[in-house]
């Protein structure tokens, strides 16, 4: 916030990483009195004893009190450990398309035309218990340049309602592979036909989008392109366009796995009715444009002053949140990690980012650990859902300017 | 022979309370440590970490006017997967939102301007109206090396509401 000395925060700001300052002074109140208070205890206690010595033992009381006092203030020191966690996969979403047209989709590039249609594009439930045929066609044109070394890899998803994706079909009806097909050379303005029928039958595909995505890729004046199709049938009642299917597996092992898509689903269920005040724009707008800077809807985004989450909340910030949990260890990761590309941290218990210079490691406010009531604890950071809500209330509370992409795309708010 | 006067007995008298004074002061440390160490707090109990989805049933955006009438024009096409960028409608939310695969800020602009390029030539007049929201790669994000303003459709402004 503009009125805010906490130097850290501007710096912050201006790194473009995005903090956060609402309940920023409070919360730190709040801990120096808390600390004050345990401190100004012990330290009363020694006094005390220090007293009782001194009346006993005259002179020699003085370097017992000191070692006393030494071995009093040291203890309440928390040491973090150190950690090790190993990448997590996490189910792929697949695109579905919609209504009549789901089945067929066109990509183009200046060397190339790829299409794919399928036939038919909805099947019903009925349809694949007893089993249905379903005809695929992909053809591959050719512009100005001659292409060679054309090779179409082939690749069909499964994506039921409520269930995670999964990969499916490498074989036609016949049992031919559909896996990849070789085209080999094509002259300009020539295009070639591929045509196979895969058979659909079982329970799997009930209430599914079976995706099937064709890659051509090609040389072409000794440079290597590629360029990609797809084509989908709707079974049953697929979830929707939109993809406002959780995306987790189920299996607490892995974590809780979430996408940008059903937590932008969540934004426009909680936000879209809302006005963001200094902005007068639609907050659900607001909320998705702010999130895909920050953090593009990874769960595992974490930034250098120990940032965690889509909306990328510092430790002080986050903890005067409104529905932050104290004591709690919801999730574990690091900037390393997610520069890695770890995909999954809600739910997998473990250490939290720690801020690396420019930023202090040992300020209150970088760190997990001090403000959220002990080593791993989060205050439940890292469930994204939470960060949503937490975020719908402090844009109520008129705190957008604490983001620095609210900044940049609503220039003069702030 | 040794005389028991107060000369000779003051070194033994002084060793002797030393020795007592020792060991009261040993005494009195063990039990001053010991319940110096017993009013320190409690570690607090972590509490149990259950934590839901909850449902998502999704909501339609809000949109400008002739937003239906300017997507009509793409619909059809939709998704639509070209060198570096891959346009999609999800119809849960009513919203365009276009993936953008790029490695630096230079390459994110040309990319999303070929896009425009590509919705204009299939009709649309305004597309600001389209209300886009344009998707950096995750490189662009980690880095920050992209200025929010550039995941705006050009000439337009983020908001949906035209007055602003």
């Amino acid at each position: 916030m503009a009125k805010l000395s906490f130097s850290p925060v501007s710096t912050l700001a201006q790194a473009g990483l995005s903090k956060l300052a609402v309940g920023f002074k409070k919360t730190t109140d709040s801990l120096s009195d808390s600390a004050g208070s345990a401190m100004g205890s012990a330290t009363n206690s020694l006094i005390g004893g220090l007293s009782a010595l001194l009346l006993v033992l005259g002179g020699i009381s003085l370097p017992i009190g000191i070692a006393l006092a030494i071995f009093g203030v040291s203890v309440g020191f928390i040491s973090l450990s150190s950690f090790m966690i190993s990448d997590i996969l996490t189910p792929t979403i697949f695109f579905s398309k919609e209504g009549d047209e789901a089945g067929e989709s066109i990509s183009e590039t200046k060397l190339a035309v790829i299409s794919k249609t399928v036939t038919p594009t909805k099947l019903t439930n009925d349809d694949v218990s007893a089993g249905k045929e379903a005809t695929y066609t992909i053809t591959i044109s050719t512009k100005s340049q001659t292409l060679e070394n054309i090779v179409i890899d082939n690749r069909t998803t499964v994506s039921p309602r409520g269930a995670s994706a999964f990969p499916d079909f490498k074989t036609d009806s016949a049992g031919n592979d559909i896996t990849s097909f070789s085209i080999g050379t094509l002259n300009p303005s020539e295009s070639r036909t591929i045509t196979y029928k895969i058979f659909i039958q079982g329970d799997k595909y009930k209430n599914a989008t079976i995706s099937d995505t064709a890659t051509a890729s090609f040389r072409a004046a000794d440079v290597v392109n590629s360029v990609s199709s797809s084509a989908a049938i709707l079974v049953g009642e697929p979830p929707p366009p939109g993809d406002c299917t959780p995306a987790s597996d189920g299996n607490p092992a892995n974590g809780i796995e979430t996408t940008s898509e059903e937590l932008e689903c969540y934004i426009a269920q909680v936000a879209a009715g809302k006005i963001e005040p200094k902005s007068r724009d639609n907050m659900a707008n607001v909320m998705i444009r702010v999130m895909r800077m920050e953090s593009g809807g990874r769960q595992c985004a974490a930034g250098t002053a120990g940032e965690i989450g889509v909306f990328q909340y510092i430790a002080s910030t986050w903890r005067a949140g409104i529905k932050s949990s104290p004591d709690t260890d919801s999730g574990s990761g690091s900037i390393s990690e997610y520069r890695s590309g770890r995909s999954t941290c809600w739910g997998i218990p473990g250490p939290d980012p720690v801020a690396i210079p420019p930023y202090d490691p040992s300020s209150i406010d970088f760190n997990w650990p001090t403000n959220c009531g002990g080593a791993n604890k989060d205050c439940g950071a890292w469930d994204p859902y939470a960060q949503i809500d937490n975020t719908v209330w402090k844009m109520e509370q008129g705190g957008a300017c604490i983001w620095e992409a609210y900044k940049k795309l609503y220039p003069g708010i702030c | 022979m040794f005389k028991l006067t107060l000369t000779n007995i003051k070194p033994l008298t002084i060793l002797t309370s030393l020795t007592v004074v020792l060991i009261i002061t040993g005494l009195l440390s063990l039990i001053f440590i010991k319940y110096s160490r017993q009013p320190s707090p409690a570690s607090p109990t972590p509490i149990p970490y259950n934590p839901s989805i909850p449902p998502l049933k999704g909501r339609e955006l809000k949109q400008p006017p002739n937003f239906e009438k300017e997507l009509e024009k793409i619909k059809k096409y939709l998704p639509y997967d070209s060198e570096g960028f891959r346009i999609e409608y999800r119809q849960t939310l009513k919203m365009v939102s276009v993936n953008i695969l790029a490695t630096n800020p230079d390459d994110f602009i040309k990319t999303r301007q070929k896009a425009e390029n590509f919705i204009k030539s299939l009709g649309v007049q305004d597309l600001c109206t389209l209300n886009i929201f344009w998707m950096p790669s995750q490189d662009l994000i980690i880095n920050k090396s992209l200025d929010p303003k550039e995941t705006i459709t050009t000439g337009c402004f983020p908001s949906v509401n035209p007055k602003s």
